[in-house]
């Protein structure tokens, strides 16, 4: 980690790069926006490209931001940890294409730490050793696991779980508090979650063990013990760890995941929103990046929107918070 | 070789230095926080380097003190006594260590006021303002070297 004061130059300008991100001003434009162009004439003031259709636009868009903050932070590989979320997502793609014998190169993504090609090329020849070991761990019990069960669901489970161990790892190893709280809230998330949709399902207790990952404020041990009890019991478990109203709007919803996740997603934000305003350290770019992916998530809700016609009341509850 | 002008040049020199680092510190931090802002936007390049330029007083207070107990060494004659060169020493102190922290923690605020520009131009002057809380502290202690060297006689 270096001396915090070494990031003044990339965190004032990230400061102006703040003031053309989607707040809700922005975002209730392109919503009154009657069209799909004029959504996306919102978009090019605020400094994305015009040309090609909005998946292009936002695809290269989501590109600029990882080569941005790697160009400009002092120390660009702290940038990997967010990066390896792509490739989790390509390793995805890559072993449930392989084991249903389809080609599905068209769900790759850019912005991995590994090119989307060398990485097929080491999925399908198993030469996994450039990996982080999290990852070449994973793919090997996935590849264990989906031969028993047939499930491609364990796919997603195993190298999401890999990914969230790998961030909190790198993390731990760069020193950067700001990075191991992200990563202990990440943990958290993921865990309620599983924990509630397989109690939800009343699934078995031998599956949630497997699932949770250590290393979050709350310990693995709490959500085995409140597997039998009733839900307040476990909504009492975490009072005090500050996920008190996740747990409650996941209650509130039960079943409908999209809540849940946007919860999460307004959550991150909230926290990383903390560090918005410090002049120093790596929180400001952190946020910046979230809130950006934040951005795009919230464009790329509108332009499906007004694509499908749906109406803006409906595409407003499905916004997420934004960062500024 | 320790007598009364050794320890008045060592003054002269703790004040300076000490202060001047600390000033160039100070204005490095916030200089690089201004070059973020102008490579975003070259229109804020005046505003910004007002900002730069405020932790750069204390290395001229340095200067100053270190000028002022050169001259009073002139004052005094050609072989100070041990203990007005001790004296003088002292007097360049609160300066020199006043100056070295004041200078690097007024270039952090610098540094965050610049932030201020980034977001709006027209607050520039509430940037100044935060900035220059902190340049009381450096004015008192230029103003306590000054009298301890008017006392030393």
């Amino acid at each position: 980690m270096l001396p915090e004061t070494r990031y003044a130059y990339a965190v004032a300008r990230v400061r102006v790069a703040e003031l053309n991100m989607l707040n809700r001003a922005r975002l209730e434009r392109m919503l009154e926006s009657d069209t799909v162009d004029g959504a996306l004439r919102v978009l090019h003031e605020a400094g994305y490209s015009e040309s090609g259709d909005y998946e292009e636009i936002l695809a290269r868009e989501t590109a600029f931001i990882y080569s941005y903050l790697r160009e400009i932070s002092p120390e660009p590989a702290m940038f990997d940890l967010f990066s390896y979320r792509y490739d989790s997502h390509n390793i995805k793609v890559l072993l449930k294409a392989e084991f249903s014998g389809l080609e599905e190169t068209s769900m790759l993504v850019d912005n991995g730490v590994f090119d989307k090609n060398n990485l097929s090329i080491m999925i399908r020849d198993r030469e996994l050793g450039k990996l982080p070991r999290e990852f070449s761990d994973a793919i090997h019990g996935a590849v264990d696991a989906f031969s028993r069960t047939r499930d491609p669901q364990v796919i997603d489970i195993l190298i999401d779980r890999a990914y969230y161990i790998l961030f909190s790892r790198l993390a731990k190893e760069a020193g950067c508090e700001l990075l191991e709280e992200l990563a202990a809230a990440t943990i958290d998330i993921s865990n309620l979650n599983s924990f509630i949709r397989i109690k939800g399902r009343m699934e078995d207790l031998d599956l949630l063990s497997r699932i949770l990952i250590s290393g979050g404020k709350i310990p693995v041990r709490r959500y085995l013990d409140a597997f039998g009890a009733d839900i307040d019991a476990f909504l009492n478990e975490v009072k005090g760890h500050g996920y008190n109203t996740l747990v409650e709007i996941a209650i509130e919803n039960k079943g409908r995941v999209t809540e849940f996740e946007k919860a999460c997603d307004n959550f991150i934000i909230k926290m990383v929103g903390k560090f918005r305003y410090k002049a120093f350290g790596i929180g400001p770019l952190v946020g910046y990046m979230l809130g950006k992916e934040t951005d795009i998530k919230n464009a790329r809700i509108i332009l499906v929107g007004k694509t499908n016609r749906i109406n803006n009341d409906i595409i407003r509850e499905r916004l997420r918070d934004s960062y500024v | 070789m320790f007598d009364g002008n050794f320890f008045a040049i060592l003054g002269a020199a703790v004040a300076f230095f000490l202060a001047g680092a600390g000033s160039a510190k100070g204005v490095s931090i916030a200089g690089e926080a201004a070059s973020g802002v102008v490579a975003e936007d070259s229109d804020k390049f005046v505003s910004v380097m007002i900002l730069e330029a405020l932790p750069s007083t204390q290395g001229i207070y340095g200067f100053v003190i270190a000028f002022m107990i050169m001259a009073k060494m002139t004052d005094l004659g050609t072989a100070l006594t041990t203990g007005q060169g001790i004296a003088l020493l002292i007097a360049g102190l609160p300066i020199g260590i006043v100056g070295l922290f004041s200078a690097v923690y007024q270039g952090r605020v610098a540094a965050a006021s610049i932030g201020i520009i980034a977001k709006r131009s027209s607050d520039m002057v509430k940037g100044i303002i935060l900035t220059l809380m902190v340049e009381l502290f450096a004015i008192f202690a230029i103003l306590i070297s000054i009298l301890m060297i008017g006392r030393v006689g």
